[in-house]
């Protein structure tokens, strides 16, 4: 299977304390551009849980840093321009070149905190014509089908860590999830009070989520640890994503 | 085009104001020109919600962040005041909890306005976490017996980590960096 494209990609630090993070300093120092839009938050709560969250287009794509309690997530998505236009079903966004973008970023980022935990997502998209042949294509991925068609809510998802000896024994956790992903759009005639017209589509797609991320043993990363941790989930997450299927966990 | 509003369910809604007046019967998703399209709102389930905590779980240690930041800023004669330096100390020692342990958001309350104190209830036992400005404790308490047991923490952050991943812990270890599983 070749490598599909992604519906997202996601870089996590865990973080071992929040102060003194500035998270405009960090976008930029990452993704080598000044965030377009920055929001902070003294009071993280359950409707807005972030603590600051810096966004800015990237090469065709939006990166988006959020802060929270523990955790700092990196998520590159296609741009908001691309995600709103009518004729775009499923959009995605280059993984191998977008992992590449921030890999190159990581050794002047701006982030001295230690972290506990770093992790990678690749949330991997097949679109489909509909939602049987994304079906289909799941029950090839995980090997599995049943000898009945009448079902649905169809979801696997399978974690097997590896250990790496060249990082002192880095465990990692490789968790892997196949599921059918429906988008819907609902658009709506801007009418005050007068009948208003709505149509509604449905697009469907295969979806292939690889989560890569360090099993947390105690150690802290510091910032000089972060290119080569990151760099290993990448290779191993592509490497994943590219088999696409449970197979890939043989390794 | 405008944002209206990003709702916390992850829908995106917006509207071009400029044609907002304009009419017509055909669909959106037609192969029209653009000027037709600015007619409609969009609303459609965004992908940036994939790092918002949505589960129970989430939501709850969510709460308590808040609950302490209000704690923080409460005048010092409240009798729920919590010194505001225990109450950021407090919140980063939550988020480590959270982010790296598979287990249920604990119940807080101020002692003394110079600590912030977690409890878990397990069986039995209830376990308490103290935070005050510069060290922490971990204590389980049998509450038929009254027993203590205190565990021992080392004092610099780098050893006391892992200890506080084994004692509040054991092998109940996060396995997804998803934000929206239930274990976030």
């Amino acid at each position: 299977m070749s490598l599909w494209e992604s519906q997202s990609i996601q870089f996590v630090w865990f973080l071992s304390s929040n102060d003194e993070i500035k998270t405009n300093d960090v976008f930029e120092s990452l993704m080598g551009e000044e965030p377009v839009s920055f929001q902070r938050n003294k009071a993280p709560n359950p409707a807005n849980p972030f603590l600051a969250i810096a966004n800015g287009p990237i090469d065709g794509s939006e990166a988006t840093l959020q802060l929270q309690p523990g955790r700092m997530d990196l998520v590159i998505t296609p741009s908001a321009s691309v995600l709103d236009s009518a004729e775009v079903g499923v959009a995605t966004i280059p993984t191998i070149s977008t992992c590449k973008r921030v890999l190159a970023g990581l050794p002047q980022m701006a982030l001295k905190v230690p972290c506990v935990r770093l992790a990678l997502v690749l949330n991997l998209l097949k679109p489909a014509e509909n939602v049987d042949e994304a079906r289909l294509v799941i029950e090839q991925m995980i090997s599995q089908k049943p000898k009945f068609d009448d079902y649905s809510d169809l979801m696997f998802q399978i974690n097997r860590r590896k250990s790496y000896p060249e990082l002192d024994k880095l465990a990692v956790n490789r968790l892997l999830r196949f599921h059918v992903t429906a988008f819907q759009s609902v658009m709506m005639t801007n009418h005050h009070g007068a009948h208003s017209t709505s149509f509604s589509r449905e697009n469907f797609a295969a979806s292939m989520m690889v989560d890569v991320n360090t099993v947390p043993d105690g150690r802290l990363f510091a910032s000089d640890d972060f290119v080569t941790i990151f760099s290993t989930l990448a290779e191993e997450a592509l490497r994943i994503g590219a088999v696409g299927a449970v197979s890939a966990l043989e390794d | 085009m405008r944002t209206l509003g990003r709702e916390s369910a992850g829908y995106w809604i917006q509207r071009d104001e400029a044609a907002s007046s304009a009419s017509t019967n055909s669909s959106p998703f037609d192969d029209s020109a653009d000027q037709k399209r600015k007619q409609w709102t969009i609303v459609r389930n965004h992908y940036r919600s994939s790092s918002r905590p949505n589960s129970l779980r989430g939501l709850r240690f969510a709460a308590l962040y808040e609950a302490l930041h209000t704690l923080g800023t409460l005048p010092e004669d409240h009798q729920f005041h919590l010194d505001p330096v225990v109450a950021k100390r407090a919140s980063n020692y939550l988020g480590m909890i959270s982010t790296n342990l598979d287990i249920e958001p604990p119940r807080l309350f101020p002692q003394d306005g110079e600590a912030a104190v977690f409890t878990w209830d397990i069986g039995p036992i209830k376990r308490l976490f103290t935070v005050d400005v510069d060290d922490v404790d971990l204590t389980d308490v049998n509450r038929n017996t009254m027993m203590r047991c205190d565990h021992e923490l080392p004092e610099d952050w780098r050893e006391q980590f892992p200890a506080l991943l084994q004692e509040l812990g054991g092998k109940i270890l996060a396995f997804s960096s998803s934000a929206t599983d239930g274990d976030a």
